[in-house]
């Protein structure tokens, strides 16, 4: 989708100025059909009640009116290539998943249930929500209503039928090889109900759908306890945006190490891993010195 | 037809189990073995006889009785018994009720006996020991002379009380009207059972006790097959249903009208069942449940499709009979009308309505155990402190427990998982771990935190169960970012026969 740009001629003729004028009110009009908001200014997005992630640099990737609650988010992880468990990738995914529903849980003016499709197989393999880890992420598990169906077909059936319910705070599904057809039809079933539907999907090369957005996230080193500098501290994840459709992305090497901040109940940049054994590779390193790493090679 | 006997294995060879008329003609007897059988009629045929087969099918007849009243079941290996109680008029009398049903039980190949009678026992006695004709009525209140010419076998007595009771030269029921009570409860009373408790062979003995029965002097309950419904909606039709749509307008015209009943009432539903007669003599089931009382028309008739379409239901011949019943209900307030409900409803906005349609599809198609909150259970052993709670269940207010505790996962295994563990001191933390066989170095590790098993799982502490020994758990973290909580089952100082600690991995933090 092509993007309003400034005008940065200096002197355009009479001509032109009308037919920017035209454009300009077609690509307005264009905007209005497909409900988005007008995302030529740039900034973070505007309002207390937009459902974000709390850190500036992502949410300003986002648009102004961050997250689309009437859309489906998917999350992706990193190939496990590097070494990293199936199951800690999983976690991650998840965990991921779960604070942006308390994200959402925060800027709803009443609580209302999140539902979670867990499939019944993937629970007994990667573990089932913990109430007492929930609630210290700063989840309260009587918002979560659970769902673990035993077959495989209807696991999709399920996240449908939920993000068609209205009143619902969001969606979260766990399933793997989402064709474009569902891809799409859970679009206009939460662009419908308002409800937002998060696709956790454990494969990372699958066909790219057409959601609002995708995220990768691969699990993190922590960052130390400060009460114990030996013991894991905060979550950490790294996280990507690879696909935005309401601003779309201009570069897409944006590579963010956040930790998830439990008090807060907010994420936020982690710091630089002081422990250079524990950054095996430029892309672990946080935005900044990665910027200058490459400046520095260039 | 030819002469067929069903046989089974028994102590001295191949034993009769039932005969057809033909064979019963020829000599052939139920009990009698094949041998003997085969000597007196050399050319009887003979199946097996498939005993549970038996049974199923005579459950299938009792669930298609539900066409005559809901209360209905088996009665021994043989028999059905039906509550027609306020419902004969429904077929123009019980002459006509008994009639339809003899005559549909013929067509279906039964050759059936009918009893009727104004308590279960006495229709019990006129179905098996009355006229010769297959239909027996006692008329309301003249159980007593209907009973009076039967022999005392008609009483379900065993084979030894009606032995005695021969012996004592008592053969028919009204034989036993004119003797005293008292006597005749000890004497038979004292047969058999020491009497502990009311068993059924001591029910069977107690002459006094099914002589009062079968006059209706004591009750007699019956367990009914299936719920017996609240509210009740039944429509018969002339022409057979055959195709599906068919059966899914007669349904949401029967939801229609139980809704209305309902709202007459007060009630909304919380358990409803179709069941679809086939002119076939057979029937068919679907039963949904809801998590909250609701009279939603389009909301019902919606879970009865979706469960009807999963079924994929063979329409045989035809439906005739459709019943739809609310089997469990419960009270539900009047709600306002108006222009704000009709899209309240249509669309499920109202705030708590959408969420409580979405987990009556859910739990109706997936089973209502895959849906489900979770609550806090007041235990300090990780994998008791959750349970699992109905999605609308009133969450009792479980106190936490006191003192801050150590961190916890966000995810637990539903089992702990052995792991092969190195670490640098016995009771230190793990420094590697294989799990999965796939290797982990730690670079963190935080803890130990121990927790203790309960004491009452230490009293009765063999070495079969290890379960009872303390954890000492590790929040660590390998060197690709995954955090896990691994514990080590035992201690090392303690040198007692419970073998060497073991090490487990029990969750996964965020």
């Amino acid at each position: 989708m092509p993007m309003a740009t400034p005008d940065i001629m200096g002197t355009v003729d009479a001509a032109d100025t009308a037919r920017n004028s035209v454009i300009e009110g077609l690509r307005a009009h264009i905007r209005r059909i497909e409900g988005s908001a007008d995302f030529a200014g740039a900034g973070v997005p505007s309002g207390g009640d937009s459902w974000t992630l709390g850190i500036e640099v992502i949410d300003r990737l986002l648009g102004p009116r961050g997250l689309e609650a009437g859309g489906v988010h998917e999350i992706r992880s990193e190939a496990v290539a590097n070494g990293t468990s199936a199951a800690a990738a999983t976690a991650s995914r998840r965990a991921f998943a779960l604070m942006l529903g308390i994200r959402r849980l925060l800027v709803l003016p009443r609580a209302r249930p999140i539902v979670w499709c867990l499939p019944l197989a993937l629970l007994q393999e990667t573990g089932a929500p913990y109430s007492r880890g929930l609630g210290a992420l700063g989840l309260d598990c009587s918002h979560l209503v659970l769902v673990t169906p035993r077959k495989a077909q209807d696991v999709l059936w399920v996240i449908e039928e939920a993000v068609r319910t209205p009143s619902l705070a969001l969606v979260l599904g766990e399933v793997a090889g989402v064709g474009a057809t569902a891809a799409r039809r859970l679009s206009l079933a939460s662009a419908g109900s308002g409800t937002p539907c998060l696709l956790v999907s454990p494969d990372a090369r699958a066909p790219v759908l057409a959601t609002a957005t995708r995220w990768r996230v691969a699990p993190r080193a922590s960052a130390a306890d400060p009460l114990d500098p030996l013991a894991p501290g905060a979550s950490g994840f790294q996280v990507a945006l690879e696909r935005c459709r309401a601003r779309p992305l201009v570069s897409c090497s944006n590579d963010y190490a956040v930790e998830w901040c439990d008090g807060a109940r907010c994420f936020r940049l982690a710091a630089p891993v002081s422990d250079r054994a524990l950054a095996p590779d430029a892309t672990r390193l946080s935005p900044p010195d990665a910027t200058a790493l490459r400046k520095r090679t260039a | 037809m030819l002469p067929l006997a069903l046989v089974t294995g028994g102590a001295k060879g191949l034993v009769i189990t039932a005969v057809n008329s033909l064979a019963a003609a020829h000599g052939a007897v139920p009990g009698q073995s094949l041998a003997d059988a085969r000597a007196a009629y050399p050319a009887l045929r003979t199946r097996p006889a498939e005993f549970t087969c038996d049974v199923a099918a005579l459950v299938e007849l009792a669930r298609w009785a539900g066409r005559y009243g809901a209360s209905r079941n088996t009665e021994g290996a043989d028999g059905l018994w039906i509550d027609i109680t306020g419902i004969a008029h429904l077929f123009g009398g019980e002459a006509a009720l008994l009639s339809d049903l003899h005559q549909r039980l013929s067509a279906a190949g039964f050759s059936p006996r009918l009893g009727l009678a104004d308590t279960a026992a006495a229709a019990w006695a006129l179905a098996r020991f009355g006229a010769e004709d297959a239909i027996t009525i006692a008329p309301p209140g003249a159980t007593k002379a209907a009973l009076d010419a039967l022999p005392v076998e008609a009483l379900r007595l065993t084979q030894a009380a009606v032995v005695l009771l021969k012996r004592l030269g008592l053969y028919r029921i009204s034989q036993l009207h004119g003797l005293p009570r008292a006597a005749l409860a000890r004497r038979f009373r004292d047969l058999g059972t020491t009497g502990r408790g009311r068993t059924a062979e001591a029910c069977a003995d107690t002459v006094v006790l099914r002589l009062d029965q079968a006059l209706g002097a004591i009750r007699e309950p019956r367990r009914p097959l299936g719920a017996i419904p609240v509210r009740l909606v039944r429509h018969v039709y002339t022409e057979p249903l055959i195709v599906a749509a068919g059966i899914e307008r007669a349904m949401a015209t029967a939801v229609a009208e139980l809704c209305a009943l309902l709202e007459a009432a007060g009630e909304g539903a919380r358990q409803l069942c179709l069941t679809l007669y086939r002119t076939d003599g057979t029937s068919a089931e679907v039963a949904i449940g809801t998590a909250g009382a609701t009279r939603d028309g389009r909301h019902l008739t919606r879970l009865l499709a979706e469960k009807l379409g999963a079924a994929a239901l063979d329409l045989g011949f035809g439906v005739d009979v459709v019943t739809l019943e609310g089997a469990a209900v419960e009270p539900l307030a009047a709600v306002q009308g108006g222009l704000g409900a009709r899209s309240n409803t249509q669309d499920g906005k109202g705030e708590g309505m959408g969420l409580a349609q979405l987990v009556d599809r859910l739990s109706n198609r997936l089973g209502p155990e895959c849906v489900y909150r979770i609550a806090r259970n007041p235990s300090h052993i990780p994998e008791q402190a959750d349970r699992r709670i109905a999605v609308f269940a009133a969450e009792a207010s479980a106190a936490p427990l006191a003192g801050r505790t150590a961190p916890r996962p966000a995810f637990l295994l539903p089992m702990p998982e052995p792991i092969t563990v190195t670490a640098e001191v016995p009771e230190g933390p793990p420094r590697r771990f294989q799990w999965r066989r796939s290797g982990h170095r730690i670079v963190k590790a935080g803890g130990p935190e121990r927790i203790e098993p309960a004491w009452w799982q230490t009293l009765g502490r063999t070495p079969a169960r290890l379960s009872s020994r303390p954890r000492d758990y590790y929040r660590v973290e390998d060197d690709r970012g995954g955090r896990y909580w691994v514990f080590r089952e035992g201690l090392y100082d303690r040198d007692t026969d419970e073998g060497a600690p073991t090490w487990y991995l029990h969750g996964l933090f965020a």
